[in-house]
């Protein structure tokens, strides 16, 4: 879900994501994490990749998320939110 | 080694991409081999990129050792697949062992045989039925052919067993699945 929100924010490549998320707080997240999960959304068909002409040197690889991907997004944002819910109330009935 | 100051591959910086990307590959048997190269693929794009920002070596000091980063990507697979090519190789090599028991044994049965001048040895070997026969000097043997029918179950066996264990066949039956 974080992938996928802050590729919809900004297509980015694999290892900009990576700094990306940990600028967000996930400091021990490391690119053996995500880039099997960036393999797997795009060959799930929700992230298509493209290659941007870079003034450092090679191409990069751009992801951003498709319509399949922002619809995944939606749904696991309300199922993310619903447990968020459940998760509050029981904490909060706790002493 | 190149420092994010260079921005391109250097050939020292494509030398090590190689071995490490040839490393998680041989990691990567559990999937198809269509898979393994998308995967491969992906990763030499990313490493690429990476490199650009932080130099090769840390790129792939980031990734971790291959084996940790082949078993990140398998347990992001919603199945594994059997490894059928280990499977195959394993059953080979256990051939390979029964012949060459069989051989040594054959081998010490005769030459007991040979110390003693002349005799006549019968016996099995891995549950084949052999004889040997040692007359002046001369050596005759028949390994398992007393029985037109006969079957040897243990080497099937023990080849069967190899090539299941190589294979993980029993990924066949039980679906792993991860979410991402």
């Amino acid at each position: 879900m974080l992938v996928l929100t802050l590729l919809r924010d900004e297509p980015t490549y694999g290892y900009q994501l990576v700094t990306r998320l940990r600028e967000c707080g996930l400091s021990d997240v490391s690119t053996g994490t995500v880039y099997p999960v960036l393999t797997r959304l795009e060959r799930d068909g929700q992230l298509a990749s493209s290659l941007v002409a870079s003034e450092l040197g090679p191409a990069r690889k751009y992801y951003q998320p498709t319509e399949t991907g922002l619809t995944a997004l939606i749904e696991a944002r309300r199922r993310w939110d619903a447990l968020g819910t459940v998760v509050h109330a029981v904490v909060k009935e706790q002493p | 080694m190149s420092t994010p100051a260079n921005r391109t591959l250097t050939l020292s910086d494509r030398w090590e991409r190689y071995w490490y990307l040839d490393d998680v590959e041989m990691s990567l048997d559990a999937l198809p081999r269509a898979q393994r190269k998308e995967i491969l693929r992906d990763l030499k794009a990313n490493l690429a990129d990476a490199a650009m920002d932080v130099g090769m070596t840390q790129a792939i000091r980031d990734l971790g050792t291959p084996r940790a980063l082949a078993r990140q990507y398998q347990e992001s697979e919603p199945r594994l697949h059997p490894t059928w090519g280990i499977g195959l190789t394993s059953a080979a090599v256990m051939f390979g062992v029964v012949v060459a028991f069989t051989m040594l044994y054959w081998l010490g049965a005769t030459d007991a045989l040979l110390q003693q001048g002349e005799g006549t040895m019968s016996t099995h070997v891995f549950g084949i039925p052999a004889q040997i026969w040692v007359d002046s000097g001369s050596i005759r043997s028949e390994i398992g052919i007393e029985g037109a029918g006969y079957i040897p179950w243990l080497h099937l066996t023990l080849i069967a067993l190899a090539f299941c264990c190589g294979s993980r066949i029993w990924r066949l039956w039980r679906h792993t699945t991860v979410s991402g």
